[in-house]
């Protein structure tokens, strides 16, 4: 019986931190990403990908923060924004906001 | 001057994983400079890199192989000395009128000269800017030019050949000397003056029989570093997902005769009431509920206008990137659940029915996302043969599977290219594409399945031939020989007359020694490649 109700306790709390994780990546509908032979990643194969993981902190009066970033003499083909679980809880309670980032630039 | 930076010892694979990774000795990526402003001196600046390139590899005694996106599903694509990275040499090329042959019957207009790299997507945009669209593209939009017309690639566009018929020139390099560009077209269809071929410092070869051999060259005849292709006036085209009894939608396959079909498109039919002929026409089947509906893609050619909504969903979704290979892993260990994971899936591996959308050919045709390992493998059958051959395809998939992967069948015109593999008048492109599996003692192997299919089309007497960027027991004994008949003897000829042994060695890979078209034909007269007469 113990074994049957960690089992589901365990099988709950991976339903919870996979529902909380997920992302949003913005792309520009004409546009062609920047080319890297070299990606073999799956989900940006091919794409020059910059991944940016950093945290800032917000003041008890701003609610953003900017990441100001070069993308050659164009635009931003994509971007992603990343939530995890463990970034939902940290950025709660925290000032420092965990920042995690991928973005492409357009060719 | 164009530059090249070297990755020596790179793990290559390709865009759908299928296979790999392949060890590769060096992969060269080479960036043309972008500080000439005039595009046809660019262009040669990028040939005489290529060319260096060429003559660094025959130095090294190793082979060399131009790739572009990693589309293909196989090992086309990959040999393991060196391999050219040539998606960066992209330019689209307006042809100026005095370009055009004295001969030809092409409007300049409707011509555009693509570098070897230019993807299918940059070409849509770029030919929308000119209020143009090419005739046709596959189902997705990243392949490179070059690739895509060097294995076959097609789409369901009826009436209208596979992306390589719209080639009109082609401008090969064929070694390291001044004399090894190539600029390649019909006699009999010539489409640019000997000053264009000047003006990219080729020379030129009129040759019908040449230009169709090279025009699906599996990239054994060198470099295809660029592509004239017709093109047409920008059109819309209006699809309609709807499902449809396999009965009738089987004697649409056999006769593409949409005039006189029950199965009929309200507002899509003529004044008598009889049905309009498509653009278009796919089918959707799942292999393990034969008697239910298929799903039908359908589209019609509209003529352009400047406001319509925008066709392509604003928000979308992608599954779990692990869930393909989840998928494979569950069916491999338990494949009497394939039947229902590929009925769960259905919302994700078949388009929504009774959805209508208007856009244009590269909008019909956007951007795809990978998702995990995939396989796919194409027959192409004569119409005639489609109802057969599916009955025929479902019987494998069900006695010596299940496999997780779906039916389809695409139709498309024949392909003017000796190695085009809609050969037939009107062909049948009869696919399954699924997750990529690995066979154990509880499920049969994708090889072992992609044999049973030939064996089955071969018993039943069904001619085929296979798509040469798909999955396929290539090394099935004889097989371009059955698929082909003599037009593989052509091929070889033709490559022999134009090449050096030596340069056909190097541009040689292990799938062209699988498909036994690597031989070459010492001896093979050069008079098969003289330029022809032009007819008057």
């Amino acid at each position: 019986m113990k074994s049957i109700a960690s089992r589901l306790l365990l099988a709950g709390i991976l339903v919870v931190l996979l529902a909380a994780c997920y992302s949003v990546k913005i792309r520009c509908r004409d546009c062609l990403p920047e080319k890297d032979p070299t990606n073999q990643d799956q989900a940006t194969f091919g794409h020059m990908v910059v991944s940016v993981d950093t945290a800032t902190k917000l003041g008890l009066f701003k609610d953003n923060a900017w990441l100001v970033k070069p993308c050659g003499d164009k635009g931003f083909y994509m971007v992603e924004m990343r939530v995890t679980f463990g970034m939902l809880m940290a950025n709660t309670f925290r000032k420092k906001k965990i920042m995690k980032v991928k973005y492409i630039c357009e060719e | 001057m164009a530059t090249t930076k070297n990755h020596p010892r790179f793990d290559w694979t390709n865009f759908h994983f299928n296979g790999g990774p392949y060890p590769l000795k060096l992969m060269q990526d080479i960036a043309p400079d972008k500080s000439i402003a005039n595009p046809i001196d660019r262009y040669n600046d990028g040939a005489q890199e290529i060319q260096r390139l060429l003559q660094d590899s025959i130095d090294n005694n190793q082979r060399f192989r131009a790739y572009g996106s990693s589309w293909s599903l196989n090992n086309i694509a990959y040999q393991p000395d060196r391999m050219l990275y040539n998606s960066r040499l992209n330019l689209v090329i307006d042809v100026a009128a005095e370009h055009v042959h004295a001969a030809s019957t092409h409007n300049h207009q409707n011509l555009i000269f693509l570098e070897c790299g230019a993807v299918v997507k940059q070409i849509h945009n770029a030919l929308r800017q000119r209020g143009k669209s090419l005739k046709t593209c596959g189902a997705s939009n990243g392949q490179t030019i070059a690739g895509a017309i060097s294995t076959g690639v097609h789409g369901s566009a009826i009436d209208v050949g596979s992306i390589q018929d719209g080639v009109v020139g082609l401008s090969l390099i064929i070694g390291p000397s001044a004399n090894d560009r190539v600029y390649i077209e019909r006699a009999s269809v010539p489409a640019l003056s000997d000053g264009f071929a000047a003006s990219i410092q080729s020379r030129v070869i009129r040759n019908d029989d040449l230009f169709n051999a090279a025009l699906v060259s599996l990239g054994g005849f060198g470099v295809i570093h660029g592509v004239v292709m017709e093109v047409e006036d920008i059109f819309l085209l209006k699809r309609y997902v709807r499902n449809i009894n396999p009965h009738d939608a089987l004697e649409l396959a056999k006769t593409l005769n949409f005039k006189d079909s029950p199965f009929k498109i309200p507002g899509e039919t003529a004044a008598d009431g009889s049905g309009e002929r498509p653009y278009h026409y796919k089918l959707y089947i799942n292999p393990y509920r034969p008697n239910d509906d298929f799903v039908t893609e359908i589209m019609f050619k509209k003529p352009y206008v400047a406001n319509y909504p925008n066709p392509i969903p604003e928000i979308q979704s992608s599954i779990y990137k692990d869930l393909p290979s989840f998928i494979a892993w569950l069916a491999a260990k338990f494949k009497r659940s394939i039947p229902l994971l590929v009925a769960g899936l259905k919302s994700e591996v078949f388009p929504p029915v009774d959805t209508d959308v208007l856009g244009t050919l590269g909008e019909m045709f956007w951007d795809t996302s990978p998702q995990g390992a995939a396989f796919g493998s194409a027959f192409a059958i004569d119409i005639a043969d489609s109802e057969k051959a599916l009955a025929v395809l479902t019987k494998v998939i069900r006695d010596f599977g299940p496999i997780p992967g779906i039916l389809s069948m695409r139709f498309v015109s024949q392909s003017t290219a000796t190695l085009g593999f809609t050969r037939f008048p009107h062909t049948c492109v009869l696919e399954v594409d699924g997750v990529l599996w690995t066979g154990n003692r509880n499920i049969i192997s994708l090889e072992e399945y992609l044999i049973k299919c030939i064996e089955a089309l071969k018993a039943a007497g069904i001619p085929f031939a296979q798509h040469w960027g798909k999955n396929a027991a290539w090394g099935f004994p004889g097989l371009v020989d059955y698929m082909y008949g003599n037009a593989d003897d052509q091929w070889k000829n033709m490559r022999s007359a134009l090449l050096t042994k030596q340069m056909a060695d190097l541009f040689t890979n292990d799938f062209l020694n699988t498909v036994s078209l690597s031989d070459f034909r010492v001896g093979a007269p050069v008079e098969l490649i003289a330029t022809s007469e032009i007819p008057v």
